[in-house]
């Protein structure tokens, strides 16, 4: 008989049992109610049953033999022959942990990297005498709820495995049912514009009929008009009934599948929800081993185990929640003694809650211990050189807190087995960002830390900015970004060589978006007086990203770019608007890593290949602008030729330019008011104005820079050298 | 040696450049248009973007930059042919596809000496098809690059 397809269920049932036992093993220790304490013996028993049982059916030997080991030793606690003390918890759970070993290794048919022997010595020997039994160690609280044997879900309904794959398959084609959706709502806009077109069309009919009733027709003609006229109307109202129906039945037929996706969707969803309490499961073994291994003594609280949440959520939540736990641990909670000085009860406390709000999910994880000491962490980010220390002393005491999440950032003085091996919240909060959720902490020292995840209950669809960064649009996870701003270049502020903005009194380092994703454009700035930006980052640790628009913000499905950009981390992905475009879709965290590491690693970025530069020169007199045109452009420069200031002031208002050359004596509009009328009337305050003049005196001199010019050329001295020598000034760089 | 285990085959023959290759059909999913893809801004000029296919992003790989062979600007006739090469689909910018042709292991013969290594890296023989040398492309080679390079 083939038992292969029994290998995998027995697997699975193995690890059940297994979390049952250690769960039970813990709760046991926990419990002072003997009845309760009986109970919960005879379910690990029953659960160690089943699986020597399984084990002995499919021919495992290894995992029966210590099945049976561990089974007697339950009986004997059963019989109260034994007592359920810490030290004997212990050695069962480490027989629990090599039995799964075990298991997964006869399934997948590797040789078992586990001796079962001395496993099996373990629970040999002495049977120390029940009398004699410690009392349970980390007292428990006899508040504390009886944890609950964990029942069937859905008692009653019959249910089916089915692989993850599929689901994910089916989450994808109904992520590709709503783009279809868009699809179909672009298509009602269009009929809806040929609508309008009808109705444009039936009114030029009228306006036409009315015209013709004007004129003078012989009877014969005018009959034979009428018919023509009546032909057309009749044409037009079809056309207009036709095109109204079939808007009614799209518009009804896109309401109808817009429910149907949506619910679809919710079911695809709800297949894959699991409740958190299937990852809450290792959080007290974590807690009791930390426990253990440093003589701290501290109780953790689970709630919210009922909330459920998307399987690929979970996953990824996993780690972050056992790491933040441990963190809570090692870092937190103080030693028995450390606390009563502090006036604190003994046994520390870590609770964790979830909860479901709306669309998303809040996972809080609580501890009492010590809280983090801002000051230090920036004395530990200076000295491990993530941070100067000039900056340091600027940092408030929130924006250090946010120094935890810096990739090889641990305030452990010394590596321990259990964390402070500098690979900890900076994974924490890339897991969590990477399911487009969030990571919040929060610390008062002596009172203890709280650290707030966000997550989104859904992951079918995500919902995006899109912007435009020059001429491409990207998308940007509204979760990622905590609001858009205006900055005005007036209000720029250099500060440490970063242009910065005040927000609610605090300075903002702004960086335009095209620089760090190395597209060449212009910047924002360079041009108008505002542009927008969007604010990424932790709400310690803003940073303003300058982008030339935004454009819309909604609900997308995001699809991998595979292992082929695998490399370019400033993406996550990309999204299909319902024309079948395809957005990029950023990643702010790594694009903010980019952002500090070009400020830090070079002082300039390369100069990236520029537009050519454009110039507009200005002169009444045709051989001077045709000559001052002429060398301009041999230069290498882009030049517009204005006949006058008033004809300058109208190119400059259609169009943008890098800088004014500009006679003085000129009809309508001269140099002086030209150069007054680009600051006041055009505001452009920064526009270079070059004036260039046969009026000599120095009060002439004068009377250009006070209207605002930056340089003032005579054109007796008037050569081409300095002409582009004072250009080349003004604009910074080469043509 | 022997350079391939099955005794004949099916080959997509495209142009790439001046030259001609071949593609084993098997890992051909479909020959599509050209269009415009998506650019991703800081990816290697191999790459020149993402297209989606029936739901499914796909980066375009430009042969011409990766047998560093002249581009030129696409026009009619230029395809995207489709790849599906361990896991992983790939769309392979051509000048154009040309025909199908049924190669046996007999046709195909050794890549020659001194050859440019970083192009024969991607290839896996040469073949002689209707009196003109025909290089078969070793797309396992190409994806593995692309992984490497990208």
């Amino acid at each position: 008989m083939d038992l292969s397809s029994f290998y995998n269920q027995f697997r699975e049932e193995t690890a059940e049992n297994i979390r049952v036992l250690s769960d039970g093993l813990l709760a046991i220790e926990a419990q002072s109610d003997e009845q309760v304490r009986r109970a919960e013996v005879d379910r690990i028993f029953r659960a160690v049953h089943t699986i020597k049982g399984g084990a002995r059916m499919l021919g495992f030997e290894p995992v029966a033999r210590l099945a049976h080991e561990l089974e007697s030793v339950l009986g004997e606690l059963r019989q109260s022959r034994r007592a359920p003390d810490h030290d004997l918890a212990g050695r069962l759970l480490r027989g629990g942990d090599a039995l799964l070993a075990l298991s997964v290794a006869a399934v997948e048919g590797h040789p078992a990297t586990v001796d079962v022997d001395a496993v099996i010595a373990l629970f040999a020997g002495a049977i120390p005498p029940a009398q004699d039994a410690p009392a349970p160690a980390p007292s428990p609280d006899p508040e504390a709820p009886a944890p609950e044997a964990p029942t069937p879900r859905i008692a009653g309904v019959r249910t089916v495995r089915v692989r993850v794959d599929r689901l994910d398959r089916m989450l994808n084609l109904a992520g590709e049912l709503m783009i279809g959706q868009q699809v179909l709502a672009n298509h009602a806009e269009e009929l809806a514009t040929l609508r309008q077109m009808t109705r444009k069309h039936e009114r030029a009919v009228q306006e036409l009929e009315g015209e013709l009733n004007r004129l003078r027709f012989s009877a014969g003609q005018r009959h034979a008009l009428d018919q023509r006229l009546s032909a057309v109307q009749g044409v037009t109202f079809q056309l207009q009934n036709l095109v109204q129906h079939q808007a009614d039945q799209l518009g009804r037929h896109i309401g109808q599948s817009d429910m149907l996706v949506r619910d679809l969707e919710q079911e695809v969803m709800a297949a894959r929800l699991i409740p958190i309490a299937t990852i809450y499961g290792g959080l007290p073994r974590v807690v009791r081993d930390i426990a253990e291994g440093t003589g701290k003594l501290a109780r953790i609280e689970l709630r919210g185990e009922t909330v459920e949440l998307d399987r690929k959520v979970l996953e990824l939540l996993q780690d972050p929640l056992m790491h933040v736990v441990r963190n809570a641990m090692d870092h937190g909670i103080e030693s028995p003694v450390e606390r009563t000085a502090a006036g604190k009860p003994e046994t520390g406390s870590i609770v964790v809650i979830a909860e479901a709000l709306g669309g998303e999910v809040r996972v809080t994880i609580r501890d009492d211990g010590r809280g983090m000491d801002p000051a230090r962490l920036r004395d530990r980010a200076v000295r491990l050189g993530m941070l100067r220390a000039e900056n340091a002393v600027r940092m408030s005491d929130p924006e250090s807190l946010d120094l935890i999440f810096l990739p090889g950032f641990s305030t452990a003085t010394m590596v321990t087995d259990i964390s402070g091996r500098g690979v900890g919240m900076d994974v924490v909060r890339s897991n969590i960002s990477e399911l487009s959720g969030q990571v919040l902490v929060e610390s008062h020292q002596g009172q203890g830390s709280l650290i707030v995840l966000t997550l989104p209950l859904t992951l079918v669809t995500t919902r995006v900015l899109l912007v435009r960064v020059g001429q491409v649009s990207f998308a940007l996870p509204a979760s990622s970004c905590h609001g858009t701003i205006w900055v005005r270049r007036d209000q720029m502020r250099s500060i440490g060589g970063q242009p910065t903005v005040a927000l609610d009194g605090r300075d903002v380092v702004v960086r335009p978006m095209s620089e760090l994703l190395g597209i060449n454009t212009e910047m924002p700035l360079k041009r108008g007086e505002r542009a927008p930006a969007l604010l990424v980052g932790s709400p310690q640790r803003l940073l303003a990203l300058l982008v030339d628009a935004l454009l819309d913000e909604r609900e997308a499905v995001v699809k991998s770019l595979g292992p082929i950009f695998a490399k370019q981390r400033n993406y996550s992905g990309a999204i299909q608007l319902g024309d079948g475009s395809l957005v990029l879709l950023l990643n702010p965290l790594a694009l903010i890593q980019s952002a500090s590491s070009v400020r830090t690693s070079t002082t300039d970025p390369a100069p990236a290949p520029r537009r050519r530069v454009h110039l507009l020169v200005c002169d009444d007199s045709f051989t001077t602008r045709e000559l001052i045109r002429s060398i301009l452009q041999s230069a290498g420069y882009d030049v517009t030729a204005a006949v006058d200031g008033a004809d300058a002031l109208d190119k400059l208002r259609a169009q943008p330019y890098d800088l004014v050359v500009s006679d003085v004596e000129m009809p309508r509009v001269d140099g002086f008011q030209l150069t007054e009328r680009i600051r006041s009337e055009l505001a452009m305050h920064e526009l270079p104005v070059v004036l260039i003049t046969s009026l000599a005196s120095e009060d002439h001199r004068r009377r250009g820079l006070e209207a605002g010019a930056q340089a003032y050329i005579v054109k007796s001295q008037f050569d081409q050298g300095s002409l582009l020598e004072v250009i080349q000034q003004l604009l910074g760089s080469e043509p | 040696m022997q350079i391939q285990d099955q005794p004949s085959e099916d080959y997509l023959i495209v142009r790439v450049g001046t030259e001609r290759y071949a593609l084993s059909s098997t890992r051909i999913r479909e020959v599509v248009r050209w269009r415009l893809p998506t650019p991703v801004p800081g990816a290697p000029l191999v790459l020149p973007g993402i297209i989606s296919q029936r739901g499914v992003v796909l980066p375009v790989v430009d042969l011409r930059y990766l047998l560093e062979l002249g581009a030129t600007e696409p026009d009619r006739a230029t395809r995207l042919v489709i790849v599906h090469e361990k896991q992983i689909d790939v769309a392979l910018l051509v000048d154009s596809a040309l025909d199908l042709c049924h190669l046996t292991t007999d046709d195909l013969a050794r890549l020659p000496k001194g050859l440019d290594p970083h192009r024969a890296r991607l290839l896996r023989a040469v073949a002689q098809h209707e009196g003109e040398p025909l290089l078969v492309i070793d797309l396992e080679a190409l994806v593995t690059a692309l992984q490497e390079d990208a």
